[in-house]
């Protein structure tokens, strides 16, 4: 397969810029971060330095639709380890950020989203778990925060 | 009858300033008898129409406008005597590196106020005769790596005497420890120990071991040096190698020369080679239990050896202390606490020790090497963890260990894991080949971390071309370490007044046309203590260092500076001159001030210390200097800041700031001084008095010349403040090299706070004219 340089989108890239420190640009595929990453020995298909790569060189659709930028587990050997200070799981916040801007949710995101508007929580409050937080001594929580839902909404 | 030549610089210049413009402008000043553009004003041509104009105009000063003067100075200064003007009656005003290339808006209008006060500066000039003295024409060689066993060889091959200093007990250096060197795996000792050996049998060589360079005085032609001699306690004129002290010393330490794999004992020799060719005793860790002495057959032992103090009087001193690895410790993911997990200099000794005889073994288990795993950029090009730069030879001499393991051990699986191949010298990339003919893997990536199983080190890396995440197992792992400088280099630095790089290696005064000069006259660098280097690099260094001090001290007479104090009577002994020089260059003989004009480097804070005005620095008179300031603010409207920059340090960093295209404002007009230690009162208020509304002092951090020119602003600030002006009219910066990209925003910082303050009115100005008197 051959990709065309057309699919280089400038403005992605000025938006990649003005979104996060620029970072990035200073990467040298040394591939220290996919060596330290969690995530790659259970998903051998997420590679943040191929993502990284991507994003700079503003093949947009392809990084923005990528299933992968949603993996990041968020751990940071990788921004711990990399030598030119990549903040690697801030790309990836970034490109999150980005892929929502153009509508590329995957559906388990939207499934959780739905869930947040709707209950305020990712796990529900129930009587169980009030009575086991009241016994331990915790205070009361929102069974279904509001501010949560208009966050999510 | 003074002529202006204004340089384009081939669009460098012309982009941003309308140099016709300029020209037009300039050429309506009094005295200006030409005024003429040229697009390369240092090529043949511009000299010869710059000679043309002088010869054909009868011109008497010079001006020309175009780049630093750091760049071009000598070569006009050249032009103008050649075409029979004396050469101190040319002004060099920079419109390129503080004009040009760091402003875009209002570059031509500063341009036109530069070239004025150049025009104005160059009406006070008066002829000057460069001086000539006798120097020494002893060199001092800091270091006995093979730099320095290098330029001290050529150097006496020029009929030059050399002291070559070096701190461990050999001379020897890194290279001592080495196998066989890249690309064509000659045998480091052998080719290193007739060099050593030469040293020592040369008269014009005096070896200094167990030494260490304590203070430097003087200039060039005539430095100064104090030596601390460490006891060897042994005298190497006596010692028979016999090795009887050694094997009844009953302590054992780590041996350093073998990496600390080995133990070596508190009397010991070097290393087989060493130069001179003597045991000595690690008075670290003596006992003084005298076993050996009664054990020595020769009696060359003295455990009661005094420490020395030497002082060297030499002419100019090369530098050439190599350098050290980098502590591995922030690395802790590779476990270099590991036994199994060594530094390539380790490696270089078992392959001496061990390989020779068909094995490596593993340090921790003693059993065979089967697989080892390079990692290269240990601490380099990772600033967060180590340094930033390329350590440059870790590429080559793993690929070189890595063919030496296989030549004697084929059945060895070696993994070299490198970020980027960088096997550019000559010969290199056939030896990379020959690496992957016989079997070493490359793998392309740097490997996240070593983990310690009870199946042994496992090391984990994406190899990025293929994509595949390799777990592997290996036996040894090999780190290689960042190179850093020599340990003691910033003390050794401040000590000879040479500046750092920001990298902390010696930062040369051009890096690509004059590298192996530091800032300082008289003093040169070889090898790695100017950065990463190997030793084919180390070598052409010191041939070219060796040349240079020959260059200065060959024929035995130096020209120096016109610019040192000149007495021009009325001293009454006061002895202020000799307080406040900071070299020691000034005394008092008969009631008489007496510059001694080599030490001396004319940074004037005598002439402007002299309560009686008695000393002058040639060509920079109070009046001549506030002449040039009034023509530097002449017709600005908004508030505009005079730089009184100093030469060295400040104003090379203005030239840096304008190589890197960095930008500031045009409020900022800077004047260059030898040293803001030439300042004095009258010159801060006269600049204020004459059109400035804000005056930036920037000197040499750290000297004793930016701690004269503090308290000068400091006292002078007072005095403004009881005419009820604001202190903040005056405004020191310190300054150091490596800071030179902050310079900008320091310069917009001060000019907005000046913006802030207004213009100074001219009812204040008069006040101020007042307190002055010019002529003085």
């Amino acid at each position: 397969m051959i990709v065309d340089v057309e699919e280089i989108d400038s403005r992605f890239l000025r938006r990649l810029k003005s979104e996060f420190d620029e970072s990035y640009l200073s990467c040298f595929q040394c591939g220290v971060c996919s060596a330290s990453c969690p995530v790659i020995e259970i998903e051998g298909r997420f590679n943040p330095r191929r993502l990284v790569k991507m994003a700079r060189l503003g093949f947009k659709d392809r990084v923005l639709s990528s299933e992968y930028i949603w993996l990041c587990s968020m751990c940071l050997l990788c921004e711990e380890r990399c030598p030119q200070g990549v903040r690697i799981p801030e790309v990836m916040t970034a490109l999150r950020n980005l892929a929502v801007e153009e509508g590329y949710i995957p559906e388990p995101m939207r499934r959780i989203q739905r869930l947040l508007v709707e209950s305020g929580r990712l796990y529900p409050i129930d009587d169980f778990t009030a009575e086991e937080r009241a016994e331990r001594g915790l205070p009361e929580v929102e069974a279904e925060p509001e501010f949560v839902k208009r966050l999510a909404g | 009858m003074i002529g202006v030549f204004i340089c384009r610089c081939g669009g460098n210049i012309s982009g941003t300033v309308d140099c016709e413009k300029v020209r037009d402008i300039v050429r309506e000043e009094p005295d200006v008898a030409v005024a003429k553009v040229h697009s390369f004003l240092c090529s043949k041509p511009g000299l010869e129409m710059i000679k043309d104009a002088i010869r054909r105009r009868k011109l008497s000063r010079v001006v020309v406008a175009c780049c630093s003067p750091h760049m071009h100075e000598e070569t006009f200064r050249r032009t103008v005597e050649e075409a029979g003007l004396n050469r101190h009656l040319l002004v060099h005003v920079n419109i390129r590196e503080q004009c040009s290339w760091v402003h875009r808006e209002g570059a031509t209008e500063k341009a036109v106020n530069l070239i004025k006060a150049g025009v104005s500066r160059a009406r006070s000039l008066q002829p000057l005769e460069e001086l000539e003295v006798e120097v020494c024409r002893d060199v001092l060689v800091i270091g006995g790596g093979i730099a320095g066993i290098t330029a001290s060889l050529q150097l006496a091959a020029s009929g030059l005497n050399v002291y070559l200093v070096e701190r461990k007990p050999s001379i020897g250096g890194r290279m001592a420890q080495l196998s066989k060197t890249f690309p064509t795996l000659d045998c480091a000792p052998c080719i290193l120990s007739p060099k050593m050996a030469e040293v020592e049998a040369n008269p014009h060589i005096r070896v200094i071991t167990n030494a260490e360079v304590e203070s430097v005085s003087g200039g060039p032609g005539d430095f100064t040096v104090t030596v601390k001699i460490r006891p060897r306690g042994v005298d190497p004129e006596r010692c028979l190698k016999c090795g009887r002290c050694a094997s009844v010393c009953p302590i054992e330490v780590p041996d350093e020369f073998e990496e600390g794999l080995y133990k070596r004992k508190a009397i010991y020799l070097p290393f087989p080679q060493a130069v001179p060719s003597s045991y000595a005793v690690d008075f670290e860790h003596c006992t003084r239990c005298g076993a050996c002495v009664e054990a020595c057959p020769a009696e060359a032992i003295n455990l009661d050896e005094p420490e020395r103090v030497e002082e060297l009087r030499v002419g100019a001193i090369i530098v050439a202390t190599g350098f050290d690895l980098i502590d591995l410790e922030r690395l802790r993911n590779y476990h270099p606490e590991h036994p199994d997990v060594i530094t390539s200099l380790q490696l270089e000794r078992l392959i001496e020790r061990e390989l020779a005889e068909g094995r490596v073994l593993k340090r921790s288990d003693g059993r065979r090497v089967k697989s080892v795993a390079y990692i290269l950029c240990a601490g380099s090009r990772d600033p967060h963890r180590g340094v930033a730069y390329c350590s440059a030879v870790c590429c080559p001499y793993a690929i070189k260990q890595s063919i030496l393991l296989k030549e004697y051990l084929p059945y060895l699986k070696i993994w070299i894991y490198y970020t980027d191949m960088r096997m550019s010298g000559r010969g290199f990339e056939a030896f990379y080949a020959e690496a992957r003919e016989k079997g070493v893997e490359f793998i392309h990536g740097r490997p996240g971390e070593v983990e310690v199983t009870p199946e042994g080190l496992t090391i984990t890396a994406e190899d990025i071309d293929t994509g595949l995440l390799i777990r592997n197992r290996v036996d040894l792992i090999v780190l290689c370490p960042a190179l850093i400088p020599s340990r003691g280099m910033e003390e050794l630095a401040s000590r000879l007044g040479i500046p750092l790089g920001e990298d902390l290696f010696i930062a040369p005064r051009h890096p690509k046309l004059d590298p192996i000069s530091t800032l300082r006259r008289g003093i040169y660098a070889a090898g790695a203590a100017l950065g990463p280097k190997d030793i084919h690099e180390s070598v052409v260094d010191a041939m070219a260092a060796a040349s240079k001090a020959y260059e200065l001290l060959g024929e035995g007479r130096l020209r120096l500076s016109p610019y040192k104090p000149v007495y021009v009577g009325g001293c009454d002994g006061c002895g202020v001159c000799v307080e406040v020089c900071p070299l020691n260059a000034i005394k008092l003989v008969d009631g008489e001030p007496k510059v001694d004009l080599v030490s001396c480097d004319g940074c004037g804070a005598c002439v402007s210390r002299c309560p009686r005005g008695a000393l002058r620095l040639p060509n920079y008179s109070v009046e001549g200097l506030l002449r040039e300031v009034e023509a530097l603010v002449s017709g600005v409207e908004e508030p505009v800041v005079v730089g009184f920059f100093d030469d060295e340090i400040s104003y090379t960093a203005a030239d840096s700031a304008g190589t890197a295209r960095l930008s500031y404002s045009t409020a900022i007009r800077i004047i260059r001084l030898p040293s803001t230690a030439l300042l004095d009162r009258r010159i801060l208020l006269g600049a204020l008095a004459l059109g400035a509304d804000g005056v930036m002092i920037c000197e040499a951090e750290g000297t004793p010349r930016a701690e004269l020119t503090a308290r000068l602003v400091e006292e002078v600030r007072g005095e403004l403040e009881k005419l009820g002006v604001e202190g903040e009219r005056l405004h020191f910066r310190p300054m150091y090299l490596p800071i030179y990209k902050m310079l900008p925003s320091f310069i917009d910082d001060y000019v907005n706070r000046v913006k802030a303050l207004g213009r100074i009115t001219e009812e204040t100005r008069s006040r101020l004219l007042e307190g002055i008197d010019l002529k003085a």
